[in-house]
């Protein structure tokens, strides 16, 4: 088979109910074989076109259903009923408009350069609308596949005064879960990115787990494809029944889909669990953004799973950690409101840890908690607001984009109008009324308007994903077109069509006999009409290349701004001893014996470790400096990482003062601390920092070196506080090893892999990256908005031209005759020209004015997602605005040299 | 029992069913279209006709075991009810006994 088809294939999957796919796909692949005899193409293209006129089908056949049952029978009757209802209103509405319909068809087939490029340019425009509408469907309209009545699912969230926190800690969710009225069931579950190292028969290999309740699955309604799932005895106190389920990928991945694998053993970070049930691979978890797991864990087995296992009995037991995202079904009798009021009377009932945590903690009212019903189920607070960020502009844009080609297919139609002014006077004349005129006229312009929308979809089809791929979020799901899109894009399609057809109309169909009798010369009106089009389309031109200008330099700044590291060919992986029973002392042994190894690796510059890597941020902690106003209450704040020898070489920060780690710094030799610029100007002004002590933990720290400030955070942070230590004096079991080489870093990961399993074969080693994608990840938010919005910019700079060219053109060509009288008369082709590209100018200068202030009044709206630039950026505002006179100068210039060429004799014969 | 208006392409589609006896299905019926009539049709247009023939009562359809031609993919078959054999039959007769008629001076 030929790939048409089988995208066709897919996109009618998307298209048709599931219970009738497979046989309408047989009917397809039968009438194929047939089709194929007469060529290759036209097999394909015969079946593209069946696959895309079968929901058009649908849609004439519910409608043929609703008229059978009240009454309005088709055109042609034969048999019994033979009654002749056939004069009734609705058919002779539907006569009017298939004979409208097959008009329109003949008017396009008569002109296709002109239907070509109507439907090239909606196609475009609609296209990018659905595209982004699909976006926006499959993330905020549509629930995640396999749940059961999502409509009942609601998420629990904190709300405070400004903010709303969508995790809850392990007490507060056993408390809601077992003193509501409202929920049939509550579940929680933990989706931070967990990764285990997984021990099966003879390999270890890591995968991504999440934590659930037992619950989880009952509640969302959720079957095993084998097994079952948890049962409540396994989730009621840490750590005592480790029971693991598998998603049905990991299943077929490493078990081959064997039915033996329930109740068979394996170990996680060391631990032997049993798995008990298979998740169906469509499950995607109850979140329209993450990424399912490949296991799941009852949550009280959080301990067993964390290095050292405090952190997780601290997080089960805690009331200050908020981990946990909590979602109930609704009760068949509890509707929306009442949940929420009774949700205020339990927390009324229960003393939330967490608030009396930050009561005890911070002095500052932070005004009351308030324990409440989110907005959405299938998304976090945040990440609706991050999305929505990132969606906002580019909707404005792509509907930017659509009014502009709108107004471009305006002017076509405005200027064919003239050439078929006689056409309407002779309808006039034989007696069609105004309203059958528009009536016909606005049906062709649906007709461009269905055409462009199929191209839309298609359009759709293949940039949805693509588009997805480029925001910086990683976002699950598959984003095709399906129903709702297909109902977003013709709803659009119409309503385009309207606006860009009714004026075209309501002109033409003023054409009365008189025109039919003489032919009028220049429509004053039409004219304004047109002029005001193009104007309208250079304003919203200069709006979104402005948009993109801001965007395009906020993405030169955030490239160029420094990192204070070097980011260039260095190695990250992460190993924890810890997750595989090692001790501290013997997880110590390991790093070091590692560290020494992969150094001497021929192709590595140096290697170190460290607790945390950019962009992940840092600890925080308080420190006393003494001698300085930093001591008892003043303790001073400071983000701090723990990193092994030789780190600030590897990673590439520089030291500005003293030394950086040794591999002697160890738990022998004296406790010391790097600090960075930011913390030696700030605690010791003015005085030379190495040397200095510090007091942390109650443990003394001498300042050995100052390094220089680097990005923890985000791109373009605010220098801060931070302070290094070393490892080896001050352990925690989470690593990661940075290994600077001198080539491209991947191809030095299998002599590293080598390295580390020679040492223990059994060790899990994960999140391979090297720091150059972590850091591009970073700069996504600011390339995907200036790669977007650069090109619907470019899209809309390009058919703006298109409209001024049109209309000067059409201008010319009307002139023609009175330019040759102009130029018998004695006027110079240097005047005529000068004449029609000043004309073209004015316009162009109109649209500029009226665009820049446009812009500067919206320019704010983008300022959160813009870095190092202002909204209102001069260089932007100036250079953008030259740019466009630029392309309509371009644009008036092949009109203005034609008219330039008029022959006046010729001109005059014309008529 | 009422009568029941039949389209021209309703009729041609019905003795499309006809003609193909039990291999009648959407493929088979576009197929007849095709070489009987000279009408590419679209197999949406087909269904929606066999849609609103199997509500009328005049065509019944069943879903076939798969077959190894067709990729593994079920077949609907289609075939005329009685009522639907009697409604072309009808609807046949009519035209015919308005063709036998003497064409007015």
């Amino acid at each position: 088979m030929t790939l048409a088809p089988r995208m066709a294939i897919k996109l009618l999957r998307r298209l048709a109910s599931s219970d009738k796919c497979s046989e309408v796909e047989g009917d397809l692949l039968e009438g194929y074989e047939l089709w194929l005899k007469r060529g290759r193409l036209y097999a394909s293209l015969r079946f593209w076109r069946e696959v895309l006129l079968i929901p058009l089908w649908r849609v004439v056949g519910a409608w043929r259903e609703r008229s059978d049952r009240v009454g309005l029978n088709g055109v042609v009757s034969v048999g019994r009923g033979f009654s002749g209802n056939h004069s009734s209103r609705g058919s002779f509405a539907t006569q009017k408009l298939a004979q409208d319909v097959r008009y329109g068809f003949r008017t396009m087939a008569k002109d296709p350069g002109f239907a070509i490029v109507a439907v090239l340019i909606l196609g475009l425009g609609i296209g990018a609308n659905s595209t982004m509408f699909t976006l926006v469907n499959s993330l905020f309209l549509q629930a995640p596949p396999l749940l059961n009545e999502p409509n009942e699912l609601v998420g629990l969230t904190i709300f405070d005064e400004d903010e709303q926190i969508d995790y809850f800690s392990y007490p507060d969710y056993v408390f809601y879960r077992d003193n509501n009225d409202v929920f049939s069931g509550v579940m929680a579950y933990d989706d931070g990115e967990t990764t285990l190292a997984v021990g099966m028969d003879d390999e270890v290999v890591q995968a991504e787990a999440w934590t659930v309740s037992f619950n989880f699955f009952d509640v969302l309604g959720v079957a095993p494809v084998l097994g079952r799932s948890f049962l409540r005895e396994e989730d009621v106190a840490p750590g005592v029944r480790p029971v693991v389920m598998i998603s049905q990928g990991f299943w077929s991945r490493y078990y081959g889909a064997d039915p033996a694998v329930v109740n068979s053993s394996i170990t996680l970070n060391g631990q032997p669990f049993t798995i008990v049930g298979v998740v169906p691979r469509e499950f995607r978890g109850p979140n329209a953004v993450k990424t399912a797991p490949d296991l799941y864990l009852p949550l009280n087995m959080t301990g067993a799973i964390s290095p050292g296992g405090e952190e997780g009995l601290e997080a089960i037991n805690g009331q200050i950690w908020l981990w946990l995202r909590v979602i109930g079904r609704l009760r068949p009798e509890a509707n929306l409101e009442t949940a929420r009021a009774h949700m205020g009377v339990l927390q009324s009932r229960w003393e939330s840890g967490f608030a009396s945590w930050i009561e005890a903690t911070f002095d500052e009212d932070d005004g009351p908690f308030r324990v409440g019903l989110g907005e959405h189920v299938h998304l976090t607070h945040r990440q609706a607001e991050q999305l929505r960020q990132y969606l906002t502009p580019l909707f404005l844009a792509v509907g930017a984009v659509l009014l502009i080609a709108c107004a471009n297919v305006a002017i076509l139609l405005l200027a064919r109008a003239s050439a078929r002014q006689r056409e309407m006077g002779i309808r006039a004349a034989l007696g069609a009324s105004r309203g059958r005129v528009i009536g016909q006229l606005l049906t062709e312009s649906l007709l461009l308007g269905g055409i462009g929308s199929i191209f839309g979809i298609v359009v759709a089809y293949w940039g949805a994903g693509l588009a997805a791929g480029l925001i910086p979020m990683s976002l699950a799901g598959d984003f095709k077109p399906d129903l709702p899109v297909f109902g977003f894009t013709i709803a659009l399609a119409g309503g385009a069509a309207l606006f860009f057809g009714l004026v075209p109309a309501l002109q033409l169909s003023r054409s009365d006999i008189a025109i039919f009798l003489h032919r009028l010369g220049h429509s004053k009106s039409r004219a304004n009409i047109r002029n005001a089009l193009v104007v309208a389309q250079l304003t919203l031109s200069i709006v979104l290349a402005t948009g993109a200008g801001l965007f395009v330099r906020s993405l030169l700044y955030a490239q160029r701004v420094d990192l204070g590291f070097e980011q260039d060919w260095k190695l990250l992986l992460n190993v924890i001893p810890g997750n595989h029973g090692y001790a501290e002392d013997e997880s110590k042994e390991f790093l070091r014996v590692m560290l020494d190894r992969i150094q001497m690796l021929p192709g590595v510059r140096s290697a170190s470790i460290t607790d945390r890597i950019p962009f992940r941020g840092m600890w925080t902690s308080g420190f006393e400096a003494p001698g300085t106003e930093y001591v008892d209450e003043n303790r001073y704040a400071s983000g701090f990482n723990r990193v092994g020898p030789g780190y600030f070489e590897t990673i590439g920060i520089p030291i500005v003062a003293g030394r950086e780690f040794a591999s002697n710094d160890d738990e022998l030799g004296p406790n010391v601390v790097v600090v960075n610029e930011y913390v030696a100007e700030e605690v010791w002004p003015g005085e030379y920092a190495v040397g200095k002590t510090i007091i942390r933990n109650e443990t003394e720290w001498t300042v050995i070196g100052v390094a220089k400030n680097a990005v923890y955070y985000d791109i373009g942070e605010e220098p801060r506080a931070q302070t290094y230590h070393a490892f080896l004096q001050d352990y925690r079991p989470q690593t990661t090893f940075a290994v600077a080489t001198a080539g491209d870093p991947k191809t030095m990961l299998p002599q590293v892999q080598q390295v580390i399993r020679d040492y223990d074969p059994n060790i899990a080693i994960f999140n391979i990256r090297t720091l150059e994608e972590v850091v591009a990840r970073e700069l996504g938010q600011f390339s995907v908005m200036a790669i977007l919005v650069a090109l619907f910019g470019l899209l809309a700079l390009f058919l703006s031209a298109v409209g001024l060219y049109g209309v000067q053109s059409f201008l010319v060509a009307r002139r023609t005759r009175e330019i040759g009288i102009r130029m018998a008369m004695g006027a110079l082709e240097r005047q005529v020209a000068s004449a029609v590209l000043g004309r073209g100018i004015a316009l162009a200068a109109v649209g500029v004015v009226l665009g820049v202030i446009a812009a500067y009044a919206s320019a704010q709206f983008i300022q959160s997602l813009l870095f190092g630039v202002e909204a209102r950026d001069p260089l932007t505002f100036v250079t953008v605005p030259m740019l466009l006179l630029l392309v309509a100068a371009g644009a008036s210039l092949f009109p203005a040299l034609r008219a330039s060429r008029v022959e006046p004799v010729e001109a005059l014969r014309e008529e | 029992m009422p009568g029941s208006n039949l389209r021209e392409f309703e009729e041609l589609v019905l003795l499309a069913v006809r003609m193909n006896g039990e291999k009648a299905s959407g493929a088979t019926i576009q197929g007849a279209l095709d070489t009987e009539a000279g009408r590419a049709v679209s197999l949406g247009a087909i269904y929606t006709a066999l849609d609103r023939l199997a509500r009328k009562g005049l065509v019944e359809s069943w879903l076939g075991e798969p077959t190894p031609v067709r990729g593994g993919r079920r077949k609907r078959h289609y075939r005329l009810t009685p009522f639907g054999l009697e409604e072309l039959t009808e609807a046949r007769e009519i035209r015919n006994s308005m063709w036998a008629k003497k064409v007015a001076p």
